[in-house]
């Protein structure tokens, strides 16, 4: 309350208004506020440096990877961001006090791009400061601080509010809502705390342009941090149901329900597949919960519930179809890996990976067991050749290659046997269509 | 001597000649009894000035609107082709000056510039002292193209009629010429010789460059001759050495006679012909359709020939031509039916018979041989077909050169655009431009003489016929394919045999069913030239005629594609009107011929037959509904093979959605699938119509390659789907 109380007043104060009789007091008071929010938190902001391998660039030339961390118990397990810890082959920490260490990953998840670190730190040093998360509701207007190291520049804070305290993004998770603020969040900033006037992390910051910075909320935080200490990993139950809400303002579709949520499809071979479950039947309870997802905001929070299902035991869906009451009966499975293995071909010029059906739908559409490029080195071989991401390998001089251990089998034989013959027909698959390309590799991209 | 000819002397004032410049070659002067221009232009130019006039022309549009070019004249004064647009000059009001040449004190003697006199608005002669005399064309000179201009008042009562001398070869001669240039008048004077002959072409023929519309003049001064043209042939002296009065000429009056003459020759025997179209399938694809045509009926005229047939000069497709249902004439005011008797052999042009005879003798043809009437004033006809009657653009003309195809030498009119009959002044056709049926080269036309023509009337050539009971089939290889390049050929060491990848295309996918398939054509052979049976002239398979664009679909980034954009969206299934089965469906459904292609870097072929190509997107039929705003199509093979779909799941494709519709606010896209009708699937558009029929709240289930969703829209009106 002392907060809203002061953040009104300060507002008057700020339009210039001088009828408040003392505000340089209620000035210092915020200001005495915010440090000691601060100082809180604070201490256990580090800066994070990872060498990362960069396989988008078709080449294993690796990056240097600038970004934040929060430290969230004494004895140095860390927050970042997946993004700032992915294919790290060191990381390496800065601590406030200036103390560095180096750090493992623990555990992470792509989806919500939340990886648990643990920080290398001699078995007799003394608790690290760590910082708390809130256990109260976040609402907009919330005053929040950023802290991380923007552009590298650690130790900053920079101030704001929560702007939107339910922002779905669609592309960026299906399990979590973001919070949207205005507190400047910059690249280096990823993975820092987002922290409130009582000195608690209320989210961890992702993504950010201009005033729009968006932070993992501490609720989905919380939910998942549990299962990356345990497995590693979020450990996602795969049930295979593609759900619709009820209304969707964009595209004017508003289905005639209170209650509920519509099942728009089921993916192959799913366990919901596998238990009947049909499009447009009607979910309106789980386990004897009603469920209703009004609008797409709703989703991520159901997705994550359904998501953090155990294996072993049966999901109990009352479901309405065609005006009938049913109740279809789910066992999730593990989702299992939702990536990909990627496998470099410097001569060549590219990456390959194999398709995996969560992050490739489309590829998995046109060839579940396969490999494409996923990386191409701009200055390479196989972009002089008209290679290019998304390509769908087929056949390398009329040999079918369905698995990275056969391409590097055709790679290895290609690149020793250099001197005899210097290019390579790939048959590919482009969106669909099926293309040849000559790959020339006689240049050697590494000579300069 | 040569050297000397481009001595150009020049003034700036309306004025007698000015101080001539220094004679460039005055130190290479050896030979002291050769006169120098030096010294006989002063006395020259104050004998001829006055006689180097020019004649003024203002133009308006003709009855029609009609406002035609000409090509000018060359100047010898700046040096540049001055062409004639009588719509700019309209325009801008401006006047177009070309010189003349007084013979006496009223008569100038100009170039033609084969402009109607419908166009020409007012004529002038203007005098080397400014003087504007009103002035009219009496009479044509055909073989020189000049014009006869007489002023309507003196010009100046000091000109005496020129009396020509004829030159002897030794003769040292001057040519004189004046023009207005910029509003300015500038003369010059130039020496001139028989031995500045130049070769032309690969015929012995000599000519000698000459300032046109100059007066010649020997060194005593006195008048051997005119030019009109920029050279002048050297066995043919003579052209300049007389009298214009002994030019063949045609009087105005004639002029007149010969195109009233043509005019009543056009109205009594050509009438306005509708040939009706089979109509073609709407399609959503941006591609070409083998056929020409889009339209489902063609406006064009006919000539009415002394057998009572009828000679339609238009160029049709064989697949254009499969498609024709009926001709329709207007004769007097009566629409009156003809019917199909055959297309002509080696020109675009049918031949149609009315169902009711027409009461005309027949237009004439001038069999003669062509080379002695290309030289004559000729008259060229442009035609407008109306509803019910014909226009006419009656405009001299005359050849302007030749150009030869096969073994042939055509040659070539002014004015040349839409150029389509050219009469000679007996009111006889004496040229028609046609095109010649080349598959290679459509839509060039030759000007093809009469006496050529009249016996080609009854060859006909059946693939050109209507063909009723076979209407749009698109023939087929079943292949998909992929544009041969450098790179892709070395690599599969058959350079040598693809002329380093400049030949042939890789095939990529066979279809099911097809005509490949069924000859063991696979994925990766080459497919290098097509020989049709009826032509052993091979069809080359190029990477250039056929290159390929590797697009691919952007079904990745489908959701980001703004709705204007949607029609122009490619289909993402192969497309069966593509140029490969153009061609054959081209050569006509039964036709065989021979596939040449490479496998295993060995050159092999195959004996096939052109086959119809089972119904596909391109052609299947569409059903639209403006309450939703999407055309619909049923699954057809290919569409089901691409989205791996068995023959029986069910479905429609969203052929078109249009933007700004409820099916687009709802996200609906083109060439997603409707799989479900409210609860119901749809397995045809029929269907579709069934179930969506009458409402105004509707639930889909969309599918995009793999993924389905829901789509629930409520219309304004009640949905109902209309055959497209």
């Amino acid at each position: 309350m002392k907060l809203r109380f002061l953040a009104i007043l300060l507002a008057t104060a700020a339009a210039g208004c001088a009828t408040t009789d003392n505000p340089t007091r209620i000035e210092n008071d915020f200001r005495a506020i915010v440090k000691e929010a601060n100082s809180k938190v604070f201490p256990a902001v580090v800066y994070i440096h990872a060498i990362a391998a960069n396989t988008e660039s078709g080449t294993d030339k690796a990056n240097a990877v600038r970004g934040s961390g929060v430290i969230i118990s004494p004895d140095g397990e860390v927050l970042t961001n997946f993004h700032v810890a992915d294919k790290a082959s060191s990381i390496r920490c800065l601590l406030n006090n200036a103390e560095a260490y180096d750090a493992e990953i623990i555990g992470f998840d792509k989806d919500i791009d939340l990886a648990l670190l643990q920080l290398k730190i001699p078995e007799d040093n003394p608790p690290l400061p760590y910082a708390e998360f809130t256990d109260k509701p976040v609402q907009e207007g919330d005053f929040v601080m950023a802290m991380g190291a923007p552009w590298g520049l650690n130790r900053s804070v920079s101030l704001g509010i929560i702007s939107c305290a339910t922002r779905y993004l669609p592309e960026s998770s299906e399990y979590s809502l973001w919070y949207q603020t205005d507190a400047a969040i910059s690249p280096g900033n990823s993975g820092g705390p987002l922290v409130n006037t009582e000195g608690r992390v209320v989210g961890i910051n992702t993504l950010g342009a201009d005033k729009l910075g968006f932070a993992i909320p501490a609720p989905t935080i919380k939910d998942i941090l549990p299962r990356l200490r345990e497995y590693g990993k979020a450990n996602w139950a795969w049930l295979g149901l593609e759900l619709q809400p009820l209304n969707d303002f964009d595209q004017n579709i508003y289905f005639d329900f209170d209650s509920g949520v519509i099942v728009s499809d089921t993916q192959q071979d799913s366990p919901a597949q596998k238990a009947g479950f049909q499009p447009y039947d009607r979910i309106v309870s789980v386990n004897g919960q009603p469920v209703t997802i009004k609008n797409s905001e709703d989703m991520p929070e159901l997705r994550r519930k359904l998501g953090m299902m155990p294996f072993d035991q049966e999901i109990n869906f009352d479901v309405i179809r065609d005006n009938e009451n049913i109740t279809i009966t789910v066992t999730p499975q593990p989702k299992g890996r939702v990536e990909g293995n990627e496998l470099i071909l410097e001569r060549w010029g590219f990456t390959a990976k194999t398709i995996n059906r969560f992050e490739n739908p489309f590829l998995f559409f046109y060839s579940p067991n396969g490999i494409f490029i996923y990386g191409i080195d701009s200055s390479g071989n196989a972009a002089y050749s008209g290679l290019q991401n998304g390509d769908i390998i087929m056949e390398i001089n009329h040999k079918p290659v369905k698995s990275l251990d056969e391409l590097k089998a055709v790679y290895d034989d290609a690149v020793e046997n250099i001197n005899r013959k210097s290019n390579a027909l790939f048959m590919i698959q482009r969106n669909g269509s099926i293309y040849y390309v000559a790959l020339d590799f006689s240049r050697d991209t590494n000579k300069k | 001597m040569l050297k000397n000819f481009l001595t150009v002397f020049s003034a700036t004032a309306i004025a007698v000649f000015p101080v001539f410049a220094q004679d460039s070659t005055h130190e290479e002067q050896k030979e002291q009894d050769k006169i120098t221009i030096s010294t006989i232009a002063p006395q020259l130019s104050s004998m001829y000035n006055n006689r180097l006039v020019s004649v003024k022309y203002k133009f308006k549009p003709g009855k029609t609107g009609y406002k035609p070019n000409s090509p000018g004249f060359f100047c010898r004064i700046c040096g540049k082709i001055h062409k004639l647009n009588t719509d700019k000059l309209i325009q801008e009001n401006n006047s177009f000056f070309i010189p003349g040449i007084a013979l006496d004190d009223k008569t100038v003697i100009s170039r033609n510039l084969l402009i109607p006199e419908d166009n020409i608005a007012k004529i002038s002669i203007v005098t080397a002292d400014g003087k504007n005399i009103p002035a009219n064309i009496t009479a044509f000179y055909p073989g020189e193209n000049a014009v006869a201009v007489v002023a309507e008042s003196s010009i100046d009562d000091n000109l005496k009629p020129v009396e020509f001398k004829d030159a002897n070869e030794n003769d040292q001669l001057f040519t004189m010429f004046a023009g207005i240039e910029q509003g300015k008048r500038i003369a010059g004077i130039t020496p001139f010789s028989t031995a500045a002959a130049v070769k032309v072409g690969g015929k012995m023929e000599y000519m000698i460059p000459v300032p046109p519309l100059s007066m010649i003049v020997n060194s005593d001064g006195q008048p051997v001759g005119i030019t009109i043209d920029s050279d002048i042939e050297v066995d043919s002296l003579e052209k300049w050495r007389h009298d214009p009065a002994a030019w063949e000429s045609i009087s105005i009056q004639q002029y007149r006679d010969n195109i009233s003459k043509i005019a009543s020759e056009l109205h009594d025997n050509t009438v306005p012909v509708r040939i009706k179209l089979t109509p073609l399938p709407k399609t959503t694809s941006a591609n070409n359709l083998w056929a020409d045509r889009k339209d489902d009926e063609i406006k064009t005229f006919a000539l009415i020939l002394n057998s009572g047939e009828l000679f339609v000069p238009e160029m049709m497709s064989i697949a254009d031509s499969n498609r024709i249902q009926e001709f329709w004439i207007n004769y007097n005011g009566n629409t009156i039916k003809a019917e199909y008797v055959g297309s002509l052999k080696k020109y675009g042009a049918i031949i149609i018979k009315p169902e009711e005879p027409l009461q005309t003798k027949g237009i004439q043809f001038n069999l003669q041989n062509p080379e002695l009437i290309e030289e004559q004033l000729l008259y060229t006809v442009i035609t407008h077909p109306m509803d019910n009657r014909m226009e006419f653009q009656i405009m001299p003309s005359r050849k302007d050169g030749t150009v030869s195809r096969d073994d042939m030498i055509y040659p070539t009119f002014f004015p040349e655009e839409e150029q389509e009959l050219v009469f000679s002044a007996d009111g006889k056709i004496c040229f028609a431009a046609l095109n010649l049926r080349e598959k290679n080269n459509p839509g060039k036309y030759f000007n093809i003489a009469a006496n050529k023509l009249v016996p080609q009337l009854n060859q006909f050539n059946p693939d050109y016929a209507p063909k009723k009971d076979q209407i749009l089939a698109i023939g087929w290889l079943g292949v998909q394919y992929q544009s041969m390049d450098e790179e892709l050929a070395y690599s599969q060491g058959i350079s040598h045999l693809t002329e380093n990848g400049e030949k042939g295309l890789i095939v990529t996918a066979i279809m099911p069913g097809s005509p490949a398939e069924k000859a063991g054509i696979e994925p990766g052979d080459v497919l290098i030239s097509i020989i049709p049976d009826s032509n052993p002239t091979p069809i080359e398979l190029t990477s250039n005629d056929f290159y390929t664009y590797n697009f691919g679909f952007p079904w990745e980034y489908y959701d980001q594609i703004p709705e204007n954009y949607y029609d122009e969206i490619p289909m993402p299934w192969p497309d069966y009107n593509d140029k490969l089965n153009n061609i054959l469906s081209a050569y006509g459904i039964g036709s065989g011929y021979t596939l040449n292609y490479i496998r295993n870097a060995e050159n092999c072929s195959a004996q096939m037959t052109v086959e119809a190509a089972p119904e596909s997107f391109f052609n299947t039929p569409r059903m639209v509904s403006n309450a939703l705003g999407i055309t619909i199509a049923n699954l057809t093979s290919e569409v089901r093979h691409y989205l791996k779909m068995a023959d029986n799941d069910p479905g429609v494709v969203i052929a078109r959605v249009k933007s700004g519709s409820k099916a687009a606010v709802a996200g609906m896209k083109p060439y997603e699938i409707i799989t479900k009708v409210d609860d119901t699937p749809v397995f045809s558009i029929k269907q579709m119509n069934e179930l969506c029929q009458g409402k105004s709240h509707l639930k889909f289930e969309i599918k995009r390659l793999n993924i389905s969703r829901i789509v629930s829209v409520k219309t304004d009106e009640n949905v109902s789907f209309k055959n497209l």
